[in-house]
């Protein structure tokens, strides 16, 4: 007993080093909103789920998470215990007609190669450490400007679609929305070839507050490995609110689903859903 | 540059030319290197190569030597107006155009002391702070089968509401409940979640780390969740409400009439509400606020001595049993002054009438004989009650004060008809309560970040109980073996209540300091009587004592300082309270007049450690160093109830309390397997035990100078998984506990023990989308008898299976259907095996657009008649059976105002 304590904590520590060392959380450089358009039911293309995403960029790495997080972590909040998070009643899953709504973040190293998920399934977050592969990016001989920004077009093939992207080749970051990136600037829109992925620019801003890191918002996520998030994901999406009750304490009332949107209800009650993933 | 640098760029760019020339000699090889003005070498430049367009045809980065190479086509490097550009942050970029014969470029950069001048971006102010807040629009979670703000509550993440009304939010409950930002309902805010409609709230705020006092905000950070219902409109003058109106069989009604009106200067929430359909309105107007920080914690109200029976209500859910006629007026309104002033007023008036019907059987084990106690009793309580409170407060960032007045008075008749081991008698059981307090509390803004807080606290208490018998019974006992008619037992034990108390915070060192002093008052009387009834209408006192009429006063001087201290692995929290009781207290009549004095210390220490992501321990150990009360040193005996008569014969009990509890935690979230272990140990060392005479039809106990401990030992384990098979979950959880304690009973002091096993089993599971199924099976075995091996013989059991199912439908948004049975089985000593089932159902559907609401409600559907538990206490076991309500239908019609 002692003994795997002893080792637990040695792990902890050599593995909060090991990050510290490798990934360091840079200050906020810059901050760009975009709206992002997915339409997930191609029985139902009016009424894709829309949602404002914020990419905050370091000097060597970024952060792309929901606008609504975002902005709840401008306020200096004092972090509650994780044990504090254990919720024991009548909760309930935010869904929409694809399913359970895994929010995912998503933070960018590019010249390490690293790609990290921090997804939050039910009430957990977890997260996931990845090496992509590099997009081959084609550049195009198109510009215009986005935000009074010059961009440049290219095109590259991420996750079975096809993405035609705008890069500001002044803003020297080669991060970008999601898990786009490897551009010689900053990807202020994307959308892919059939119009069913868009990330379009919205806002532009510099950060003013040197405190400010790039580094996950909320609690320390929890480590896993890319097959546990993909098998635990799919139960998820499939059954959002009987997977979050069995993450609740012995005894804890039912969990029940709530639509994301009111239209997004009534279209799901109304239509079949043909799911249709980001990536395919 | 230092050589091996130098060596590693040249074998670079060689094996760059040497590939360049084997793949085609139309291509050509750019390349060099990139410095910052100290010859530094660039790492992870970018360089691109750009048209006369400034478009980017090619792009790369240096390496870790700073260097790079650049393979174009022929076709491109015929362009006359290609250059290369090295772009880094923190640098200005710089370009070179490129030349026919050249292919070495070495870029030096010069530090930009601007980022990202080149580019126009715009600063933005950030977002308003709002705190520690989580804010949820009562839109995108309100269903349309919600009504009340208490059913949107119940979909948002990690809020639960409980049965009588509390609201938790992640299993924490909330300190208070705010309408507007103002606590209209004082605490109880049950009524409030219950009657105001979805459509006048227009967010849901649930503020953590919530500070209610201004002066104290950024200084003292509480861990109080709290929350808040913003209103929609704050300007609006509009009266809402809402009236029900139901009816059904067998001769059931139910109606309420709620009006609100919702403003920045005025908030009102008034109510009136009758039922007979098995529907509790005390948890409308109970206080469920757990903020108690400007109350005292050293005031303890005197329980009622005197009791109309021996048996409880039974655990079953309340409308299942309870046979009621009650009415409720609930008045609660608030005013703000232009001045900052906040006045708050909330009356309840509430009359209830309810009876119960149930049989008990207590068989007392003692050696070599059992004492059988058989009851049967019909009771009706008769309640009429009424709470008044008034605040005067003022919140600004300048200082803050509040004086709440409050006065409530109870008053509680039971009356009883019984049969006690054959012989039948009438009880009449009258219990008044007059509570007055006024708590004040101070807290002026310092200069520093320190804080003072000063409070005071005043209470008056009363309650005068009589109990009526009219029977002469236990004359043996009660009148010198002399038969008599009746007898009445009177108790009063008034008390005044003072505590001034001050409190000096050190909120900003490594190590948080909360240092308090204060001086608590309490003077107490207990007077007491027995009144035996003969050929004497006037009748006369209880021959063999002259009753109670005790003096009483408590004064405490207590120093309390607590410290915590955080880390990312380690929490540790410590206090010690030092505290100086002087207790003095004198019965004439018994020559007894005492004076105790005692220092004592309560050191409490709580640490947490996390061993992993998601694994902790927590530990923590107590000692508790307590004095008894008037109930412990009163010497004339008092009828606690018709066959229990109560007197002390010792000096003040004293009962030292040593708890130690120790927790595991794992849990693997991702495959959605949780688990606790857990043990927990307490022992009590008390200076004086209740010696107890039982006899065939009376139990008198006397609490004598005798030490004595108890202790009590108990392991739990639970283990809950998602198994994606069975798209269900599965829970498993065992408790099993271990009592010792000693009876002195006739005679002879008894070693006496407890042991209790509980295994659940969970089963929660969607069959259809629209179907779904929740399953529990329980099962209890208790055991008690007495330790000594020679009496093993009087050993005790119950055993207990409980299992429950619900099945829920849906189909559509306007229509719900659930149905829920329950079966239990129980078990006594092998041989007496009861069984109860009950099988309730509801209905739910709307119309008009969501204004109407219908609602049908069946419960009792096989119209069980009654519902047999027993139970064991130290030496006894008690089987009761209650009378239940049989089946009722009723039907519900809301209309919104």
């Amino acid at each position: 007993m002692k003994k795997t304590l002893l080792s637990q904590l040695l792990i902890i520590h050599l593995t909060s080093f090991v990050i510290a060392q490798t990934k360091k959380a840079d200050p906020v450089l810059l901050n760009v909103t975009y709206q992002f358009i997915h339409i997930n039911n191609l029985n139902d293309k009016e009424h894709p789920v829309k949602k404002d995403m914020v990419l905050s960029v370091g000097k060597t790495t970024s952060r792309y998470i929901a606008a609504d997080v975002y902005n709840r972590s401008l306020a200096p909040v004092p972090k509650l215990l994780p044990s504090a998070r254990v919720v024991s009643g009548q909760p309930v899953v935010a869904v929409n007609s694809g399913g359970g709504i895994v929010s995912e973040s998503y933070y960018q190293w590019p010249l390490l190669n690293q790609l990290n998920i921090v997804a939050i399934l039910g009430n957990k977050d977890y997260l996931v450490e990845t090496k992509p592969e590099k997009i081959n990016w084609e550049m195009g001989n198109e510009t215009r400007k986005i935000g009074g920004i010059s961009c440049q077009k290219a095109v590259g093939k991420y996750g079975g679609r096809t993405y035609i992207a705008w890069f500001a080749p002044d803003l020297p970051f080669q991060n970008g929305p999601f898990k786009l990136w490897g551009l010689p600037g900053l990807i202020l829109e994307a959308e892919d070839s059939k119009k069913e992925v868009r990330f379009l620019f919205k806002d532009i801003n510099k950060e003013t507050d040197a405190t400010r890191k790039v580094e996950p918002i909320g609690s320390a996520p929890i480590k896993i490995t890319i097959t546990d998030y993909n098998k635990a994901k799919k139960a998820y999406m499939l059954h959002p609110d009987t997977f979050m009750q069995s993450q609740l304490s012995v005894g804890a009332p039912k969990v029940s689903k709530v639509y994301e949107t009111e239209s997004n209800d009534k279209n799901a009650k109304s239509k079949k859903v043909i799911y249709n993933p980001i990536e395919l | 540059m230092s050589i091996k640098v130098k060596l590693k760029y040249w074998i670079l760019l060689l094996f760059f030319m040497g590939k360049s020339i084997s793949v085609s000699a139309q291509n050509r090889m750019l390349s060099g290197k990139v410095t910052d003005l100290n010859s530094t070498l660039l790492s992870n430049v970018n360089i691109s190569l750009r048209n006369g367009k400034n478009l980017i045809l090619r792009s790369l980065y240096t390496n870790e030597n700073g260097a790079y190479a650049l393979l174009i086509t022929d076709s491109l490097s015929k362009d006359p107006t290609l250059f290369l550009q090295a772009t880094y942050l923190g640098f200005k970029k710089k370009q070179i155009q490129l030349k026919t014969n050249k292919s070495i470029y070495d870029f030096l950069l010069e530090i930009d002391p601007v980022e990202l001048s080149e580019v126009n971006i715009k600063n933005k102010p950030t977002i308003t702070k709002r705190g520690d807040t989580l804010s949820y629009s009562v839109n995108s979670f309100a269903r349309n089968e919600d009504r009340s703000i208490g059913d949107v509550l119940k979909h948002l993440p990690g809020v639960i509401v409980g049965d009588d009304g509390k609201i938790s939010f992640n299993g924490q409950p909330i300190s208070n409940l705010f309408i507007g930002g103002d606590d209209l309902m004082g605490g109880r805010y049950g009524l409030a979640t219950r009657s105001i409609s979805k459509d006048l709230i227009k967010n849901i705020e649930v503020l953590k780390n919530h500070q209610p006092i201004k002066v104290l905000e950024d200084k003292i950070l509480t861990n109080n969740i709290a929350m808040n219902l913003v209103l929609k409109d704050e300007n609006s003058l509009k009266l809402s409400g809402e009236g029900m109106l139901g009816a059904g069989v067998p001769s059931q009604f139910d109606a309420a009439l709620n009006l609100i009106a919702l403003n920045k200067r005025l908030k009102m929430l008034n109510s009136a509400k009758t039922n007979n359909s098995g529907i509790d309105y005390r948890s409308d107007f109970k206080d469920l606020s757990s903020d108690n920080s400007l109350i005292s914690n050293h005031f303890s109200k005197p329980e009622f001595l005197t009791s109309n029976g021996t048996t409880g209500a039974p655990d079953l859910p309340r409308k299942n049993y309870y046979d009621n006629k009650s009415a409720v007026i609930n008045l609660n309104n608030l005013v703000n002054t232009k001045k900052g002033l906040q006045m708050r007023f909330n009356v309840q008036g509430f009359t209830d009438q309810n009876s119960l019907a149930h049989t008990s059987k207590v068989a007392n084990y003692l050696p070599g004989d059992t004492i059988i106690f058989n009851e049967r009793q019909t009771l009706t309580q008769k309640t009429n009650l009424i709470n008044t409170g008034f605040s005067v407060s003022k919140n600004d960032y300048r200082v803050f004060f509040n004086n709440t007045l409050n006065f409530n008075v109870k008053h509680d008749q039971y009356l009883s008809p019984l049969n006690f081991n054959g012989l039948g008698f009438n009880q009449r059981l009258t219990n008044q309560a007059y509570d007055f307090s006024n708590n004040f509390s101070y807290i002026p803004k310092l200069k520093n970040s320190d804080i003072i807080i000063l409070k005071w606290n005043v209470n008056y208490f009363s309650n005068p109980q009589r109990l009526f018998i009219d029977e002469g019974i236990n004359p043996e006992v009660m009148n010198n073996n002399t038969k008599y008619n009746g007898l009445t037992q009177n108790v009063k034990i008034p008390v005044f209540f003072s505590d001034v108390s001050s409190n000096f915070i050190i909120p900003d060192a490594l190590v948080k300091q909360n240092y308090q002093i204060g001086i608590s008052n309490e003077f107490k009387q207990l007077n007491s009587n027995i009144r035996i009834f003969d050929t004497d209408p006037a009748g006369h006192n209880y021959p063999n004592d002259a009753g109670n009429a005790l003096n009483w006063q408590s004064h405490k001087f207590y120093i309390n300082a607590s410290y915590s201290l955080k880390t990312d692995i380690w929490q540790l929290s410590l206090s010690s309270p030092l505290q100086l009781q002087l207790v003095r207290y004198n019965q004439p009549e018994y020559q007894i007049d005492k004076k105790t004095n005692q220092l004592s210390v309560g050191p409490y220490v709580n640490v947490n450690l996390k061993t992993g992501d998601e694994n902790y321990i927590n530990a923590d150990l107590s000692y508790v160093n307590n004095m008894g009360d008037v109930n412990s040193v009163y010497r004339g005996s008092i009828l606690t109830n018709y066959r229990t008569l109560q007197n002390n014969d010792a000096d003040l009990q004293v009962k030292k309390n040593l708890r130690f509890g120790l927790k595991y935690h794992l849990e693997k979230s991702i495959d959605l397997a949780f688990s606790n272990i857990g043990i927990n140990f307490s022992q009590i060392m008390a200076s004086s035990i209740a010696f107890t005479l039982l006899s065939d039809n009376i139990q008198q106990t006397v609490l004598v100078p005798v030490k004595n401990n108890s202790s009590r030992l108990s392991v739990h384990t639970d283990f809950s998984k998602y198994f994606f098979l069975l798209k269900g979950k599965i829970e498993l959880s065992a408790n099993y506990s271990k009592l010792k304690t000693n009876l002195y009973l006739n005679n002879q002091l008894l070693p006496y023990f407890n042991n209790n096993l509980i295994l659940n089993f969970g089963y929660d599971t969607k069959l259809a989308n629209v179907i779904s199924l929740n399953y529990n099976l329980a099962y209890g075995y208790t055991e008690g008898g007495q330790k000594n091996e020679e009496f093993k013989k009087f050993n005790f059991t119950t055993t207990r299976f409980d299992q429950y199912l619900t099945l829920t439908y849906s189909p559509t948004d306007q229509l719900s259907i659930e149905a829920n049975a329950q079966q239990i089985i129980n078990r006594q000593q092998e041989n007496l095996t009861s069984r109860f089932f009950l099988m309730n159902s509801n209905l739910r559907y709307k119309l008009f657009n969501n204004r109407i609401d219908l609602g049908l409600e069946a419960t009792n559907l096989f119209n069980t008649k009654n519902y047999t538990t027993s139970s064991i206490s130290s030496s006894q076991l008690q089987e009761r059976i209650y009378n239940i309500r049989g089946t009722m239908v009723i039907l519900r019609v809301i209309y919104i105002l």
